[in-house]
């Protein structure tokens, strides 16, 4: 009994440890590959590599990133599949990247509604300002969905997160006849900046209007 | 003559085998159940199940098809359905806490939190998963032996039995000895968490030609932000520091495991092993996470992460040191764990 406990012990180790090992699952991709924030880093690595006497541009970098981490990926997929029964039924999913790379140019949530022919801002993320429904959209589950659109990922669900808060807006604002989601991308200043002239205005991005109409 | 020293494989089993009283899985267990509770009361509190976690036909803001045998089983991301279960969990996380139910309440704690993950993954994250391994350790760990109603439960039984005078006295407190692998098990998921997300640190905003930028992004960026930030330019050096010590302790997390090791093996000579138990290597590890994880929730809503991931840290400690921790606080006697334990004396605090 004792050796079979150890060995199914050992075995659970084993798959956590497997699923643990760090791998670029969902990031092989050449949208991935080909975001500003990612292509910046791999600059960054070639120029270290440089530096330290290693001649190498920054597309074969990533050529060799892509060639590694596919076949990687490949490998992987075949050594964790006969785990997967076990790690569904006993929730020992694994995959720890938090904080991998840093969002440096996020964009923020805003909402706008038309009322009485004019325009104004109802929500944005963060803001003391604009509150609308903050409490359900500052919830961290609704952070965590939000955080998606602010890399810019996912413009489906943003669409369909802008139906949703129509059709409350709708409830909301009887006289109402139009809400307008947007995304707006700013790049994060360095500390002397941000000091000296604070967040910087930021680019309007995915605008995507909703008549309230219909969801009366 | 000596007794030949066992084997590899030998030892390994021992260790598997070995018992010790069930005080850190209890305190895992009630701190994964108060976990449960504040990854699920604020999102009734802030009617947000309705909006992440129920199809678009009942209120939600997307159609969601998840698969997972319980949901099938109630009909989907309902109304009724999803309000079943979150209230199903939210009971067994109660249960978690007052321990009651035992494995069973374990288990239906897991399957219930993995099904209402599943539903909307776009919603979840990292301690979502910590959650379901750590409720996966409870469903193998009797941690119901101490600090729980199942032991008032049983414990007159149990007395009833034996010759003492109190016997008809019920307990909420036992040093029955259980398995201890699943305290070791823990604190190895712990050194895979940190370990592995160190690793994974590749931004250059991680690195020194980055310039050691990351939490400085990382505080500024909006999704997290608990609190406006923008004194965190006055604050920069300090951040350079923080992400530095952040990675380097990450990566580090192998050291915890070497603690343990030093401490299991303390009656062996070395320098670095005498150091590691004298300074207490592992206290000093988990002190500088504590610090981290409570900054982080002082400054950043990431919801239940830093209680959830801190609940493993009560599985990096003995019961004998909680015994001795409690007698301090209370200027009482140590209710230290009996020879049935049957431990070595170098693992009776490993």
């Amino acid at each position: 009994m004792d050796h079979l406990r150890a060995i199914l012990v050992l075995l659970h180790v084993l798959v956590i440890s497997v699923l643990s090992f760090p791998a670029p699952v969902g990031m092989m991709t050449e949208r991935a590959f080909s975001h500003p924030d990612t292509q910046a880093s791999f600059q960054s690595y070639t120029d270290a590599l440089n530096a330290v006497g290693v001649d190498i541009d920054k597309d074969e970098f990533q050529q060799l990133l892509w060639d590694a981490g596919t076949a990687f990926i490949s490998v992987r997929r075949k050594v964790v599949a006969p785990m997967q029964p076990y790690v569904a039924l006993t929730g020992t999913e694994q995959g720890w990247r938090m904080f991998g790379s840093v969002n440096r140019r996020p964009a923020w949530l805003r909402v706008e509604l038309k009322q009485d022919g004019a325009w104004r801002t109802i929500y944005e993320m963060r803001s003391d300002e604009y509150t609308w429904r903050r409490q359900q959209l500052d919830q961290e589950r609704v952070r965590a969905v939000v955080n998606n659109f602010s890399w810019l990922h996912s413009k489906r669900t943003y669409e369909d997160f802008g139906l949703w808060l129509a059709r409350r807006a709708a409830e909301d604002f009887p006289d109402a006849t139009h809400l307008r989601t947007s995304m707006v991308r700013r790049a994060l200043p360095p500390p002397d900046e941000l000091r000296a002239h604070g967040m910087p205005e930021g680019t309007v991005l995915w605008e995507t209007e909703y008549s309230l109409d219909k969801h009366r | 003559m000596s007794a030949a020293r066992p084997g590899p494989w030998a030892r390994i089993v021992a260790r598997i085998a070995h018992k010790e009283p069930a005080t850190p899985l209890a305190l895992f267990r009630i701190a994964m159940g108060l976990s449960v509770l504040y990854t699920l009361l604020p999102m009734l509190r802030d009617d947000v199940v309705r909006l992440v976690w129920m199809d678009r036909a009942y209120g939600g803001f997307r159609t969601l098809t998840p698969h997972h045998w319980l949901l099938d089983a109630v009909g989907g991301a309902s109304d009724a359905s999803v309000t079943v279960l979150v209230g199903a969990a939210v009971v067994t996380g109660v249960l978690l806490i007052i321990g009651l139910g035992g494995r069973v309440t374990a288990f239906a704690a897991l399957q219930l939190m993995i099904a209402l993950f599943e539903i909307n993954s776009g919603s979840g994250g990292g301690h979502d998963r910590l959650h379901t391994n750590g409720l996966w350790l409870l469903v193998l760990a009797p941690s119901t032996a101490t600090l729980s109603l199942d032991c008032w439960i049983t414990s007159k039984g149990i007395l009833a039995r034996s010759d003492r005078k109190d016997a008809t006295t019920r307990s909420f407190l036992s040093t029955r000895p259980v398995a201890a692998w699943p305290r070791y098990v823990a604190v190895f998921q712990l050194v895979l968490v940190y370990g592995t997300t160190g690793l994974q640190k590749l931004g250059q905003e991680w690195m020194p030609w980055g310039d050691f930028r990351a939490l400085y992004y990382a505080i500024l960026a909006p999704s997290w932000q608990r609190y406006p930030t923008d004194w965190v330019a006055d604050l920069y050096p300090l951040t350079q520091v923080g992400t530095a010590v952040t990675w380097l302790w990450e990566v580090g997390a192998p050291l915890l495991l070497l603690a343990f090791w030093y401490r299991a093996t303390r009656d062996r000579p070395g320098f670095l092993r005498r150091l590691s138990n004298r300074i207490d290597l592992r206290s000093i590890y988990l002190a500088i996470g504590a610090f981290f994880h409570i900054s982080l929730w002082l400054m950043m809503n990431l919801g239940p992460f830093s209680l959830v991931t801190m609940s493993f840290y009560l599985c990096a400690y003995h019961h004998d040191e909680y015994a001795a921790l409690w007698a301090r606080l209370t200027g009482g006697r140590a209710r230290r764990s009996t020879s049935a334990d049957a431990q070595p004396p170098q693992a009776a605090a490993d």
